[in-house]
């Protein structure tokens, strides 16, 4: 773990390598896309368990009944599913718009 | 952990990590957008829980995003007419 107090190395040392170099890019992107997936799955959970506590625990008693545990196990793949609808009609919607505002290659 | 620590990059990998964090970025607004949009859809189109959605359902959540798109014109459209008779008068 990268200590917070100061690094082991000096900021003087010797440059590193190009493999080094590289190697610590890779380091930084992967760091940087599992924040990104991280924040994405965070945010999937958090809106899929608000929408499925509201279709499926309208009156909540003292424990979950087993036919509202079987609406949220359902709720969640039918939220997933329309993620994934939502998700790739958005994608498509967007290339479309890009593409239309584009001017058309002259002849 | 990434290792932060450590001599400074050189401005060419600066740069490439830059481009790299303005992708991700864009990646990121798009995701934003469709928990938006999921969120909206859902409580449009989605009637009680069962084994899948129904036909009905089915449709409303396919055409939903590009209705909103289309919705997003006209307004912007409507807001511009309002605007240039505003400055016309």
């Amino acid at each position: 773990m990268t200590s917070f107090f100061g690094a082991s190395r000096t900021p003087t040392a010797t440059p590193s390598s190009p493999a080094e170099t590289a190697a610590r890019v890779e380091n930084l992107k992967n760091s940087i896309r599992n924040e990104v997936a991280l924040q994405n799955a965070q945010e999937l959970m958090s809106k899929l368990t608000e929408k499925c506590y509201v279709k499926c625990v309208p009156k909540p008693g003292s424990d979950l009944s087993s036919s509202e545990q079987k609406c949220l196990a359902q709720c969640m793949d039918r939220y997933l599913e329309a993620f994934d609808m939502i998700n790739r009609t958005y994608v498509a919607r967007l290339k479309k718009e890009r593409i239309e505002s584009q001017p058309s290659d002259s002849l | 952990m990434a290792d932060i620590a450590g001599p400074n990059l050189d401005p060419a990998s600066q740069k490439e990590l830059q481009q790299f964090i303005e992708t991700e970025q864009a990646h990121a607004r798009v995701q934003s957008q469709v928990h938006n949009l999921t969120s909206l859809c859902w409580d449009k189109c989605v009637g009680s829980i069962s084994s899948g959605f129904s036909g009905k359902e089915q449709s409303c959540l396919a055409n939903c995003v590009d209705r909103f798109f289309d919705t997003s014109s006209y307004l912007v459209r409507k807001i511009e007419e309002k605007r240039a008779f505003a400055g016309a008068s």
